[in-house]
């Protein structure tokens, strides 16, 4: 369906409108990165209706999307699109600014004055399942 | 250590809560994107959006936040950047309290029990019918049993319980239970006592703001502390204190030395530069050995053994008593291994540490400055050697000039 691919800059992304929810996308992923909307709502679990705040627009590509039963993103696979939003304001990404341990750095790693970019090139720096070839470019510092 | 380039580790710290004022040095980050004026940023940011400014409550820590209110419904949690206790950070927990405001099954009114216990049947009141009842019940005990006969036992409420506390006792009842009965009481002892304080912490929290000569604030990022001696205390788990998990890693990085002594393996001695395990509830004895030693080998003379700071005196009094006292019993012998008190041997033998490795401890933390021995929650606050331990720890930082 061409639903989901590799933007320039390393972000992977999901076209909602595109995406028809076969869910091949997951099993293929090999970073479990991905998870499909079956369109719950946490109020689902405590035995409401969804509450306002569940059904207030969330920003993804470029579009604020509603929650809503029947309709995109519920029925489509959704994954972490590094706040796209944020990164697109100049911000950092949420859990980067989140983070209690400041465990977490974002940035260009094609700028080699870049922190990102120094930092990956200490020794000890992995990336998961490099043998499959996938080059991600999240790396974890050990 | 790491060298820095363009952007140093601080600057990054600087920039991450990036708003208007941080966008140049995000484009010096090199992020690809397009970068925003400052006025073009706040204006995306803030289009339909109010933030509003306030204290989580869902644990004691009571980060500052910013919620982010769309139309009347709160949509983010974040940190709140200009808060130095959290610096824009926030955790799970945090933002879970959106379901302290919109839960379905949160409770919004007083209800009262109609049916059996356990049946679940309760009937709506107004908050008028609610505080009758409690108080009639409650004056009815009263008259029949005596106050006494009441107990107060709330759990940990965030600071709030001291009026829990407050009212019973005008109630009449002197039998108070709350979270401060039983918890942490061993790990303020000694300081409570020797200055008042509450607790001792290494200073790591970053940013911090210090006041400039010309009156203005600014933050500091920089660490001075050289050495840092957790004692059962494992920062990195969840704490309240949650500015040590970072600022450990941090002052690390700008070169201090990390020594955890933990019995177990914690979170914090996988990045510590060491781990010493002690035999559980003895931090009283390994404490009373480093002061032994420190007291023993200092040498106004010798710039290698200058441990004790003499200008804690001119701050503080009674040390001539604390001394004696503590001197008076390094003649006498323990019955249990026929050793004498606080020697090394002896606190080797009580600890499990071997007698080279305490001297090194108090060599290490006598002669490298700033630094700072931390006690925590996890050993000390919850072991009845932790009153001892608390007093011993907090006379160890006061004379090193530490405090």
């Amino acid at each position: 369906m061409g639903a989901t691919w590799k933007r320039a800059d390393g972000i992977v992304v999901i076209n909602y409108d595109q995406c028809i929810g076969c869910r091949y996308c997951i099993t293929a992923c090999p970073y479990a990165a991905r998870s499909f909307d079956a369109g719950y709502f946490y109020s689902d679990f405590e035995g409401g209706q969804p509450q306002p705040y569940e059904l207030l627009p969330s920003p993804e590509y470029g579009q604020g999307r509603v929650r809503r039963r029947d309709a995109s993103p519920i029925g489509n696979v959704r994954k972490c699109h590094f706040c796209l939003h944020r990164i697109e304001r100049g911000q950092l990404p949420a859990c980067v600014l989140s983070c209690m341990g400041r465990a977490t750095y974002f940035g260009d790693l094609n700028d080699p004055q870049s922190l990102v970019a120094e930092l990956v090139s200490q020794p000890n720096v992995i990336r998961l399942k490099e043998e499959l070839g996938t080059e991600p470019n999240v790396f974890y510092l050990v | 250590m790491i060298a820095t380039k363009a952007i140093s580790r601080r600057d990054f710290l600087k920039l991450a809560g990036a708003s208007a004022g941080g966008l140049a040095a995000m484009a010096a980050l090199g992020h690809g994107f397009k970068t925003l004026s400052a006025s073009e940023a706040r204006q995306q940011q803030e289009a339909g959006k109010r933030v509003v400014y306030t204290a989580c409550v869902m644990c004691p820590a009571e980060c500052g936040l910013a919620v982010e209110v769309e139309n009347g419904v709160i949509s983010n949690i974040y940190g709140n950047i200009h808060v130095p206790y959290n610096s824009g950070t926030v955790c799970t927990k945090g933002v879970a309290g959106l379901q302290l405001v919109y839960n379905v099954n949160r409770i919004k009114y007083p209800m009262i029990r109609v049916g059996e216990r356990g049946e679940g049947k309760f009937k709506r009141v107004s908050w008028e019918e609610a505080l009758d009842y409690i108080a009639t019940k409650l004056i009815e005990i009263k008259q029949k049993y005596g106050a006494e006969s009441v107990i107060m036992d709330c759990g940990d409420v965030t600071d709030l319980d001291p009026y829990y506390y407050y009212l019973f006792r005008a109630f009449g009842t002197p039998h108070t239970v709350e979270h401060g009965s039983i918890c942490d009481t061993p790990r303020r002892h000694g300081p409570k006592l020797m200055f008042g304080g509450k607790r001792i912490e290494p200073d790591i929290m970053r940013p911090v703001l210090v006041r400039q000569p010309d009156g203005s604030l600014k933050n500091d990022y920089s660490y001075r502390t050289r050495l840092i001696i957790y004692v059962g205390w494992n920062p990195f788990t969840a704490t309240r204190i949650n500015y040590e998990s970072r600022g450990t890693v941090e002052a690390r990085l700008a070169g201090a030395r990390i020594i955890v002594i933990d019995p177990a393996f914690s979170n914090t001695a996988t990045k510590a530069d060491r781990w010493i395990p002690v035999r559980p509830g003895t931090d009283a004895d390994l404490f009373a050995a480093m002061l032994r030693y420190i007291l023993e080998n200092h040498r106004d003379d010798d710039p290698f053994r200058r441990y004790i700071d003499w200008s804690f005196k001119e701050y503080s009094q009674g040390w001539e008593e604390f001394e004696a006292a503590f001197r008076s019993w390094w003649d006498r012998k323990d019955p249990l291994n026929g050793l004498p008190y606080f020697s090394l041997e002896w606190a080797a033998e009580r600890t499990g540490i071997d007698a080279q490795t305490i001297a090194e401890l108090a060599h290490t933390f006598g002669i490298t400055k700033p630094a700072a021995l931390v006690w925590g929650m996890n050993g000390i606050g919850h072991h009845y050697n932790g009153y001892v331990a608390s007093i011993l720890g907090t006379a160890l930082n006061v004379i090193t000039g530490n405090m």
